[in-house]
């Protein structure tokens, strides 16, 4: 028989003083981080300009996705629809068109750092050299990008090729539809290669390292061991990084911000993050709330179903059929039991 | 034991929560009325008015045609700007002047473009915080203007229009609301002005003087003709002028009807003749491809291959052509020199406004009538401000400009202000000012430059482009 004084102590939880500490965090969290979430959602359903006030339920996602209105937006609606379409357009042709490269390039690199057979020296070296594009922030790498490809004949590459005689007249880097496109996916690709490939390189040194000397011995090229063994061991962390990715780049915001000439943005790079900007901020006198919010939850959507899609294809097949009959046994299993009464047999 | 480390648990816990709520609360104490250290000779605050007007301590005086109708006597006179190249000089000045001490002001530097003040403002006035005076830009200064509940009429501060019967007609166009009361007055002008490279004008033009080169570019056709003589003597090499959006600063202000009449977009054959002038110019390469504020738009100006820039009072120094020129002793540097250009027009600019919920009336007053009613300290400040100051007052710049004092080395020793004076009287907006004008006017260019870098096929299409790009950015007004 245990005394007062155990029964006590074995009642005693710390675990409350543990919620004591988070709790400053969920407060912070809650406050500037969930309100304002929910507030996107809310704000979506109201009016844009003065009209901030209104409620006009989903006339701001008619007026993007559709290009209509029944609260008489009229021309507003179908402008408003073209170039929330473009903006998806763009971000789409500029996170595909710098996440194929970016991929294969890590994945060529990763494979070749990592393969024993190779011994490449100064393996360290690269990796930083590699690594170093994604420590700069964006802004200075937009700086250097609009000097060195800046669009008259004064900018440092326009003028190299004019004196070399290459071109006759000055590329349009910033302005020009597939030239700015282009450079943006370039400058993502370049910043982002060294983080994905350091990423894939932990991925293939985490493999069981007998896999690759089974197959060495048994003769396989490496072309064979790449495409057999490497390939589908790397799947979660393929997966990983593309979902990664695919959200970063649908969020795709800096770059195609600060990449512009003066003034002027160029239509052809505005992204789905710069459209929500542009209308959250720079529209003056009111700013459009409801199309900016809008346009975030579809954003929102479109990443969650995107996401979803790149789970379902990336899902172990083998390992879902052997979880479906192992299901289907155990449902068997019971039946029989329940035929027989519950007995045991 | 254990509960003093559950009570400093707590604590840490309550002190890191607390830091959660920095910043949520209101700020009361700037407003309180029982302050002793308010101004000494305006002790019964707001009782007598003819006293708070004594209580601007100037040495002037001045007429006390009004009565002071908003409370003094607050804690600190909080001014609200988006940056400090204008208020720490004025208050530089000022202070001592006026007999207030440092303490006694709140300045809130915001830090941002001139573009997004606004939304900070927003944010500022929505936290209820104290607020006495605050800058705006002319783009977008009638949102707060045309506002009763954020600016006060200056009359509720003892101003009469004769107050400011020297300044600039244009600025006071901006400075009133819907109904013409003044709830904005500037202590700057900005006029503008059109600057060419004089060595160039002299070899394509044979032309020596500005005077000459004035009457070369009288209006737009006249400009558009030396454009071409330009093109031709120099072999298609110079362009007259350097940007789309330099000659649209100037143009816009040709208007002669407001761009939203009865809360619709107005289209009109002024938007087809500044398309028609574009599209000539840029095709013929009579203006550069460039745009305003990129590297290569300064970077033009120390080469042959532009002739001009339009420019503002403030944008002789490093903001425009003191760059273009390469600098001091750069490669252009004293070639250039300054005329009236084909229209008088004005470019930026900062007003000030009243918050109707001051508690500094006494000393607002003063600050308003220190840099925009009383000559002398305008003067004072035109002549002390580092670099000038083009303060907004006719009489003053007059004098300035009759002592000849000022030359500009850049401009070959010409007196730029001499140049602008002239321009900035006879800036008339015609009352035609709306809250939405920047807006539009961005959005026509835009189109503009997308019509001439061949994005829409013809002047049609292109108001059809710049009809839908306000639509989509001012959803406050219909567009057919």
């Amino acid at each position: 028989m245990a005394s007062a004084a155990q029964r006590n102590i074995r009642s005693i939880s710390y675990a409350k003083y543990g919620y004591f500490f988070i709790l400053p965090f969920f407060l912070v969290y809650c406050f500037f981080q969930i309100w304002p979430l929910i507030n996107t959602f809310i704000l979506s359903f109201y009016g844009n300009g003065q009209k901030v006030d209104d409620f006009i339920g989903l006339d701001n996602f008619r007026a993007l996705l559709f290009g209509t209105s029944v609260t008489g937006m009229g021309r507003t609606a179908k402008a408003i629809h073209e170039t929330f379409l473009q903006s998806l357009g763009n971000t789409f042709i500029v996170w595909i068109g710098n996440f194929v490269p970016q991929i294969c390039l890590s994945l060529a690199l990763a494979v070749w750092f990592t393969d024993s057979k190779l011994k490449i020296r100064g393996k360290g070296f690269f990796k930083v050299v590699m690594y170093m594009p994604n420590i700069i922030t964006a802004a200075s790498v937009a700086a250097l990008y609009l000097s060195l490809f800046a669009e008259s004949e004064y900018g440092s590459v326009n003028n190299l090729l004019l004196t070399a005689g290459i071109i006759d007249e000055p590329i349009k880097f910033v302005t020009g539809c597939w030239q700015s496109r282009g450079m943006i996916m370039f400058i993502q690709c370049w910043m982002w290669f060294g983080n994905t490939m350091i990423m894939l390189m932990s991925g293939i040194m985490g493999l069981n390292p007998s896999l690759f000397e089974a197959a060495n011995i048994d003769g396989a090229s490496s072309g064979q061991i790449f495409r057999k063994i490497t390939l589908p061991l790397l799947r979660p962390i393929m997966l990983y990084t593309l979902v990664t990715s695919m959200i970063g780049g649908l969020q795709m915001y800096d770059i195609p911000y600060l990449y512009k000439k003066g003034t002027q943005r160029n239509e052809y790079t505005r992204t789905v993050a710069v459209f929500i900007y542009e209308h959250f901020r720079e529209k003056m006198p009111n700013p459009n709330y409801g199309f900016s919010a809008a346009a975030s939850v579809i954003l929102f959507f479109i990443t969650i179903i995107l996401g979803s899609f790149a789970f379902a294809m990336n899902r172990d097949k083998d390992e879902a059929m052997k979880k479906k009959e192992r299901k289907a046994y155990a449902k068997a299993l019971k039946a029989k039991q329940k035929g027989l009464g519950g007995m045991e047999i | 034991m254990n509960k003093l480390k559950r009570t400093l648990a707590l604590v840490a816990t309550l002190a890191i929560s607390a830091t959660a709520f920095v910043g949520c609360g209101d700020d009361s104490s700037s407003s309180s009325s029982s302050s002793s250290q308010a101004d000494s000779s305006s002790s019964d605050a707001d009782a007598s008015s003819s006293d708070a007007d004594a209580s601007s301590s100037e040495a002037e005086g001045g007429d006390e045609t009004a009565a002071i109708n908003l409370p003094s006597g607050g804690d600190k006179m909080t001014i609200l700007a988006w940056n400090a190249n204008d208020v720490d000089p004025m208050l530089k000045m000022w202070l001592p002047d006026a007999g207030y001490k440092e303490d006694q002001i709140n300045f809130v530097n915001f830090n941002v473009g001139g573009g997004e003040a606004s939304a900070q403002y927003d944010q500022y006035f929505l936290g209820g915080e104290d607020v006495d005076v605050f800058m705006v830009e002319a783009d977008w200064a009638l949102k707060y203007i045309n506002d009763a509940n954020a600016t006060a009429p200056l009359s509720d501060l003892g101003f009469t229009e004769a107050d400011f019967a020297g300044q600039y007609p244009y600025t006071m166009e901006i400075g009133k609301d819907s109904n013409g009361v003044i709830k904005g007055v500037s202590w700057q002008a900005a006029p503008g002005a059109w600057c060419y490279r004089s060595d160039l004008a002299d070899s394509y033009l044979g032309v020596k003087s500005p005077a000459d080169m004035q009457a070369k570019v009288a209006d737009w056709d006249k400009f558009q003709a030396t454009a071409k003589e330009v093109s031709e003597a120099s072999g298609g090499k110079t362009a007259l002028t350097t940007t789309l959006g330099g000659i649209w600063q100037a143009f816009a202000a040709n208007r002669s009807t407001p761009w939203v009449q009865d809360g619709a977009l107005a289209v009109d054959d002024f938007c087809n003749t500044f398309i028609d002038l574009a599209k000539n110019m840029r095709d013929n390469k009579y203006v550069t491809d460039l745009n305003q504020w990129t590297d290569d738009w300064y970077a033009a100006g120390q080469t042959d291959n532009t002739m001009g820039y339009f420019v503002s009072t403030w944008g002789f120094g490093d903001s425009i052509l003191l760059t273009a020129a390469g600098g001091d002793g750069g490669a252009t540097f004293g070639k250039w020199a300054v005329t009236e250009g084909p229209t008088p027009y004005f470019w930026g600019g900062t007003w000030m406004c009243v918050s109707p919920k001051t508690d500094n009336a006494d000393m607002v007053a003063s600050f308003i009538k220190y840099f925009t009613v009383d000559e002398a300290s305008m003067e004072k400040y035109a002549l002390g401000k580092d670099g000038g100051e083009y303060v907004n007052n006719m009489n003053v710049m007059q004098k300035i400009v009759d002592e000849g004092s000022n030359s500009n080395a850049n401009l070959g020793g010409q007196d730029q202000f001499a140049v602008v004076h002239e321009n900035a009287k006879a800036i008339d907006l015609k009352g035609l000012i709306t809250p939405y004008d920047a807006s539009i006017k961005t959005a026509f260019l835009d189109a503009v430059n997308a019509y001439c870098a061949g994005e829409t096929a013809d002047a049609a299409a292109c108001i059809e482009d710049f009809k839908d790009r306000v639509a989509e950015s001012v959803t406050d007004i219909t567009v057919e």
